[in-house]
């Protein structure tokens, strides 16, 4: 039987929604590094160009990445992540990548031989009166690492992952601060790192 | 500091855990001079609330003194404030169209993802009330951390008793919105189901509004002269068929607006409400929503529908055939209460609202668990239990 997908008409929904991803080119986008369906969105209310030039700095990126503890740019192409606390640490690279897009963008893919497969894509778009809208992809597989790290940096799923992460941008950009029900200092070091400071 | 806390169904202790602090700019810290029990913490009591854990501090209704404030916070040490229950940013697109309940940045990110799943959407983070709402601690406590201090908490002026304005936390303006939302027009005929206080502010709020007839259905006969208080007629469903009476006292049209102030606990011997009982218990289901199936079902053609009821989950044998064929509006939500305060704090202060009739029972929040199980096992007679933070434990008849 023929197969005639390519022929209909596409409709307007996003390509990384799409039930069938053999239907279109998902290669041409650039949240396609997670499966159809994970990824979030959410809206912003501040100027696109604050946003982008805030999260074109990953120094920055730890603010709304909980799990990560730091990001240094090691040159213009790529970076040294580092997660965990004290003797319980881990770190991994990846490039940054330039995803042909129109859309102001950020993302990154693994370098050869690294304990943490992490990939992920940011992108920005104006909306108005509203704000902006953010949409992301963020992956972090196991490559191998163990212990708690693994568990508090593989606990989400790719969309839960990208969900938490999008909405921490968007408390600190909207209120200043990030959420948190941590009745003490202690509790609260203990929610960001996994341990407590006593 | 002293908390009452959640270990289980029917099973609420006062322990001593660790004081609030300071986390975030925007918080204070109060210490709480007066918390009430809200007629919804009987659902945390009762085990119908998913997501709770052994520890969590309850408490959502409640005031006290500021006596710690983050650099972000607007308060002062020292002041009187009264807390909402929902905690709101002040800030979202939500709230910036003062619907504060919607608050996106109120829950901890971590928070959001099951009422995502549940609802579509998070909605605010709520104090002592389960971790699908954020896990914040509640108030019936000596001390409580408010996050986003310099929105939500209002000050009271010196010289009015916390009794005058505790129920700004939740219920009072839980039953206001409940009879705006019911967009009662002079001369209409309202009729609320359930006459706990959220049901008893609203009838009062329907009343005020310009209800000319007001019909309050319950089974609780104290209750139900509470309501006649405020003018309201009564329907005690144990004595009388609701609809059939409804109707009789309408004129065979039917309550232009109703309201159902029962939620997913609703009370009665129908084939309904059994059938939901018996899900409810055996988690094939989750809500009993025999009021507001009723409510929909008496209601006039082309009249109002008001939910400030809670429900949690899901529902079936849901009306909507009458809900359409009849053209009924419906509108619900949790209370954007931070709309509402400096009006019904200033109502309150002219002596057009009265709210302490309600307080059945003042105890020391050592006592909170017996004041618990009083509020839940005798309802007639315990319309509102007011805890006091400080005081010694005292010894208490059965």
């Amino acid at each position: 039987m023929a197969d005639h997908s390519q022929d209909r008409p596409r409709d307007d929904a996003p390509l990384a929604t799409r039930r069938h991803p053999e239907g279109g080119n998902r290669d041409s986008d650039p949240l396609s590094i997670a499966k159809a369906g994970e990824f979030a969105v959410v809206t912003i209310k501040a100027p696109i160009d604050k946003i982008s030039a805030f999260c074109a700095d990953p120094a920055n990126w730890p603010v709304f990445m909980k799990d990560v503890r730091t990001i240094q740019r090691l040159n213009d192409d790529s970076l040294l992540w580092t997660a965990g606390e004290d003797d319980d640490t881990v770190e991994w690279r990846t490039d940054l990548t330039k995803r042909g897009h129109d859309r102001p963008s950020i993302g990154w893919i693994p370098t050869d031989d690294q304990p943490v497969d992490s990939r992920g894509h940011i992108e920005f778009q104006d909306a108005g009166p509203r704000g902006t809208f953010a949409t992301a992809a963020i992956v972090h597989r196991d490559a191998g690492i163990k212990g708690k790290l693994k568990q508090a940096l593989f606990l989400n799923d790719p969309l839960v992952q990208a969900r938490r992460d999008l909405r921490r941008l968007k408390q600190f950009f909207e209120t200043g601060e990030i959420a948190t029900a941590a009745r003490t200092r202690a509790q609260l070091h203990a929610e960001l790192h996994g341990t407590s400071k006593g | 500091m002293r908390a009452l806390t959640w270990h289980g169904r029917h099973d609420v202790r006062v322990d001593t855990v660790d004081d609030p602090e300071i986390v975030n700019a925007r918080d204070a810290i109060i210490r709480v001079t007066s918390t009430a029990i809200c007629g919804s913490d009987l659902h945390l009591y009762d085990g119908y609330i998913p997501t709770m854990q052994t520890g969590d501090i309850l408490g959502h209704e409640f005031m006290g003194e500021v006596v710690d404030v983050g650099p972000g916070s607007t308060l002062k040490i020292g002041q009187r404030v009264v807390v909402p229950f929902t905690i709101s940013c002040g800030a979202c697109y939500y709230c910036e169209r003062l619907q504060f309940s919607a608050c996106d940045n109120g829950l901890p990110a971590e928070d959001q993802e099951i009422a995502q799943t549940l609802y579509g959407q998070p909605m605010a983070g709520l104090f002592g009330y389960s971790h699908m709402t954020g896990g914040y601690a509640g108030g019936q406590a000596d001390l409580v951390r408010v996050p986003f201090s310099d929105i939500g908490p209002i000050v009271i002026p010196d010289g009015i008793d916390d009794d005058k304005v505790l129920f700004l936390s939740d219920i009072l303006p839980t039953g206001w919105m409940a009879a705006e939302n019911a967009d009662i027009r002079r001369g209409d005929i309202v009729a609320v189901w359930g006459c706990g206080p959220v049901g008893l502010f609203a009838i009062q709020s329907a009343v005020l509004m310009g209800a000319e007839r007001v019909i309050a259905i319950d089974h609780f006969p104290h209750r139900l002269e509470l309501a006649r208080r405020f003018g309201a007629e009564t329907i005690n469903f144990e004595e009388s068929m609701v609809y059939e009476s409804l109707m009789a006292m309408t004129g065979g049209i039917g309550p232009d607006a109703v309201i159902d102030a029962v939620g997913l606990e609703a009370h009665g011997f129908y084939v309904d409400n059994v059938i939901d009982q018996i899900k409810a218990s055996t988690y094939l289901g989750t809500d009993r929503t025999h009021a507001i199936r009723q409510a929909i079902y008496a209601c006039r053609k082309g009249g109002r529908v008001s939910m400030p009821a809670v429900y949690g989950g899901y529902t079936d044998k849901f009306p909507l055939g009458a809900f359409m064929e009849k053209g009924l509006t419906l509108r619900t939500g949790q209370t954007h209460v931070q709309r509402y305060l400096p009006a019904l704090l200033e109502a309150i202060m002219d002596g057009k609202i009265d709210t302490t009739f309600l307080i059945s029972h003042r105890l020391p929040l050592e006592n909170a668990p017996d004041g618990y199980k009083l509020f839940h096992d005798k309802q007639n007679e315990a319309t509102k239990v007011v805890l006091k933070p400080g005081l010694p434990h005292k010894e208490m008849t059965a």
